[in-house]
């Protein structure tokens, strides 16, 4: 099956990620409390956890949204926290970040939107016509070439993630974050973005975290899982190890 | 990428009508301020620019020509006003002419009138000082104006009752206005009453020089009168004809003047009596005057004849006789 | 107290995002399309608005001007009165309201949406700078746009002015416009114009301040929008008044 581990994850080396002790509250309401997470190199990691439980705010901490209260925050071995905006910017610009509602650009064409951060790396100037070839690139890997000069609106729910992805992948980055890829999908469609994504990882051998509350995603995406309870890191497993435990609050998770 | 240069152009294009406008807009009031064209600068001094500013304009012979520059108190007297002038203007503009402050019609803007003097004086220079003349203010122009207005209803009133007295047959006058026959002969009969007035003066020395005479005890009048009630009472008679014939003089002398301004027509009185008949009226007046002092200088003539007097008369002949030779 | 708190958090808030503006706007990378594109968007979609707007005033205030003024039989006067309203006052205030209703509800209400899909965030996530590409290219193209469309709105109302004075008492175009700027002087032109970037910057960082901060979701799209409307059209006045006690001492001068 195409979700069994295909290439080679090198749990030796330090984490891209590493995450200890990690708090993280919005007044009283106390979201992450120490919090723990490694990512390594080339993994796909999936985070389930119920709504509201801080998946998100657990990879938007991660990609600098959101500012950490405490704790160990390494994000390829530098703390995101410590980062000024320009140390920031050059971090991000080695991550993609996939939001829930694509966060397409609204008043720009789908070329547009995949030019809008390369024509903007911090990093690297880009040419034209490396410009053309890049874009192309993205659209094929994600089989969206067709709808080059269509604007988001024109586009299905479906079709939206794959441009999204499309725009993350333009960047070449290191680290993927997704967010819920396939929350409002149709479970055929959902299906198609779990592939995708690990389609994505075996070609471009990107590490992921994906969070998501969907288990057939989360089974078909990932090569490890993360049970987000109360703040905590509740349970760490394969799909099929946490499949067979016998504790309450993984199991609600695989009715 | 089509779509997006066109929105450059059209935006182009609209920045570019703007600032076009804005332009032309700052072009035309600078003009007006002389900002963009070549000028100079001449200088005068008043004791008072009533308000004047800077930026107000500057007219020459009713032109616009320029606008003041700077109006800076000198001292606690004297105000110095720079103007700023148009170049093409500066031939026109002589050394005497005459700069005055006054106002753009009766309420507007204070403004400087330059008035051109003679022509044969010198072409202005750089930073002249021209002559200057502190005008009246519209507030005392107006002032003026309010005290002439309460004379002329006050003058109208007096007319008024005046007019109505005549009309309804009071006074001297309203016979003289409403008595036509009278009034043709009034400009002789001043003459006359000169004429007359002229003679009874002469009249009256020779009667001064022969009561002389009499007083003195001369010639058969004088010894006749030694009666001293009859010498009495001729002096008296005497001396009230003198009084009376310095009267008529006094009164015809003024007369003469009277009627004299009436011909000229200077003074107010002449176009209030623009009517003739009123005129006519006075010279019939006159004339009659003249021919009671004719009657007068009959009635002297005869005097000459009657002989108390006679002797006297004749004595004064014969001293011309002998003193005319001589000379 | 807690609406007092609020206000003042407000004021500071926008002081803030306005210092924002003024420490960014400076450094590269300048988002030069993007500010084409959104004065493009500003001035000549507003365009048809401001001079429809511009010259229905000016034709009323000439209608409703004229029985007075020719009760006084100074109705020579028209061209200068209308236009130094205009140019001073009307032109400047009426098309910087106009703006605020409809380019600052139109940035408050987009850049709000942006924030709700997190196109904010994925901007800022992907290494771009939202402020520089949606803040600073907006109130830029408002501060620059909106004077632009003032000076336009202020001949267009002018044009309808003269009109009137052309078809109700033979004033020909030339004659008024003239003794249009026989009567205007710097002090008339310059103030108006330079408060109008004020009424732009404000304008613009009003719509940016409020859609940037928005919150609760697609709800607050509309209440950022209208929020963005009200705050800016206080300000355009509270700005014109300064400006006006400003431009008097100047004129004093």
């Amino acid at each position: 099956m195409s979700y069994d581990m295909q290439h080679s994850i090198d749990y030796k080396t330090a984490p891209v990620i590493d995450i200890e002790g990690l708090y993280k509250a919005f007044g009283s309401n106390r979201v992450l409390q120490g919090f723990n997470l490694k990512l390594w190199a080339g993994e796909n990691l999936a985070v389930m956890g119920k709504s509201g439980s801080g998946k998100s705010v657990l990879i938007k901490c991660i990609i600098g949204l959101v500012r950490i209260d405490q704790g160990k925050l390494l994000v390829l071995d530098q703390a995101v926290d410590q980062l000024n905006l320009r140390e920031l910017d050059r971090l991000r610009s080695q991550i993609g970040f996939q939001f829930q509602g694509s966060a397409l650009y609204d008043s720009m064409t789908v070329r547009e939107n995949l030019e809008f951060p390369l024509k903007r790396h911090p990093l690297k100037q880009v040419t034209e016509k490396e410009l053309e070839l890049l874009v192309t690139e993205a659209l094929e890997a994600v089989g969206l070439l067709n709808a080059i000069n269509m604007m988001p609106s024109e586009l299905s729910g479906g079709m939206k993630k794959r441009i999204a992805l499309a725009r993350t992948l333009i960047m070449q980055p290191k680290i993927i974050l997704y967010d819920e890829p396939t929350s409002g999908l149709d479970p055929v469609t959902a299906k198609e973005i779990s592939l995708l994504i690990n389609e994505v990882q075996n070609r471009f051998h990107t590490a992921s975290i994906i969070i998501t509350h969907d288990l057939a995603c989360a089974r078909i995406s990932s090569n490890r899982m993360i049970i987000l309870h109360n703040g905590i890191n509740y349970a760490e497993a394969t799909y099929t190890q946490l499949g067979t435990m016998k504790d309450g609050v993984i199991q609600a998770f695989f009715v | 990428m089509e779509k997006s240069t066109s929105r450059t152009i059209r935006l182009g294009i609209l920045v570019l009508t703007g600032t076009l406008i804005f332009t032309v807009a700052v072009y035309l009031i600078g003009q007006k301020q002389d900002m963009f064209r070549n000028t100079f600068t001449i200088r005068a001094v008043f004791n008072n620019v009533n308000g004047l500013q800077r930026g107000n304009n500057v007219r020459f012979s009713g032109i616009n020509v320029g606008s003041v520059m700077a109006v800076d108190i000198q001292n606690d007297s004297t105000v110095e006003v720079t103007l700023r002038i148009r170049e093409d203007v500066r031939k026109f503009i002589r050394k005497d002419a005459l700069v005055t402050i006054g106002t753009d019609g009766l309420m507007g803007n204070m403004l400087v009138n330059i008035t051109p003097g003679a022509s044969h004086a010198d072409i202005i220079d750089d930073n002249d000082l021209l002559n200057s003349f502190s005008r009246i203010k519209t507030d005392d122009i107006l002032k003026t104006l309010n005290m002439t207005n309460e004379n002329a209803a006050m003058l109208t009133r007096s007319l008024l009752d005046i007019t109505e007295e005549i009309q309804h047959g009071k006074g001297t006058l309203s016979y003289l206005v409403y008595d036509t026959t009278l009034r043709m002969q009034l400009y002789q009969s001043i003459r006359n009453l000169r004429l007359a007035t002229e003679k009874t003066n002469s009249l009256l020395s020779d009667v001064q020089l022969m009561t002389a005479d009499i007083n003195a005890g001369k010639g058969l009048a004088g010894y006749l009168l030694r009666d001293s009630s009859t010498i009495m009472q001729l002096e008296r008679t005497m001396h009230n004809l003198q009084s009376a014939a310095l009267e008529i003089n006094k009164s015809t002398d003024s007369l003469q003047i009277f009627i004299q301004k009436l011909n000229t027509g200077k003074g107010a009185i002449p176009t209030l009596w623009q009517d003739t008949t009123l005129v006519n009226d006075l010279r019939s007046t006159l004339k009659n005057l003249n021919q009671g002092t004719q009657k007068f200088d009959e009635n002297m003539e005869a005097m000459k004849h009657s002989f108390l007097t006679r002797k006297y008369f004749k004595e004064q002949e014969k001293e011309a006789k002998k003193s005319t030779p001589k000379n | 107290m807690k609406k007092l708190t609020r206000f003042f958090l407000t004021t500071g808030e926008i002081s803030e995002f306005a210092g924002r503006y003024f420490r960014e706007a400076w450094f590269p990378p300048y988002e030069i399309q993007e500010l084409l594109k959104q004065c493009f968007l500003i001035g000549n979609k507003s365009f048809a608005l401001v001079s429809i707007t511009g010259l229905i005033m000016g034709i009323v205030l000439t209608l409703q001007t004229r029985p007075t003024l020719i009760e006084f039989g100074a109705v020579s006067m028209m061209p200068s009165m209308v236009g130094i309203a205009i140019v001073r006052e009307i032109g400047p205030v009426l098309t910087a309201l106009i703006c605020a209703g409809k380019i600052g509800s139109g940035i408050g209400a987009e850049l709000a949406s942006m924030k709700v899909t997190e196109q904010i965030d994925a901007m800022e996530v992907s290494g771009a700078n939202p402020f520089k590409y949606l803040v600073i290219t907006r109130v830029t193209a408002t501060t620059i746009m909106i004077p632009i469309l003032v000076v336009l709105s202020d001949i267009i109302s002018l044009s309808g002015s003269a009109l009137v004075e052309y078809l109700k008492g033979g004033v020909s175009f030339e004659l008024y416009f003239s003794k249009v700027f026989e009567y205007l002087q710097f002090g008339d032109l310059l103030p108006s114009v330079i408060k109008s970037f004020f009424f732009g910057f404000a304008i613009g960082i009003i719509g940016c301040y409020k859609g940037y901060t928005s919150t609760r979701g697609t709800e607050g799209v509309g209440r950022t929008a209208n929020e963005a409307v009200v705050i800016a059209s206080m300000l355009v006045f509270i700005l014109d008044f300064i400006a006006v006690l400003v431009s008097d001492i100047f004129y004093e001068l």
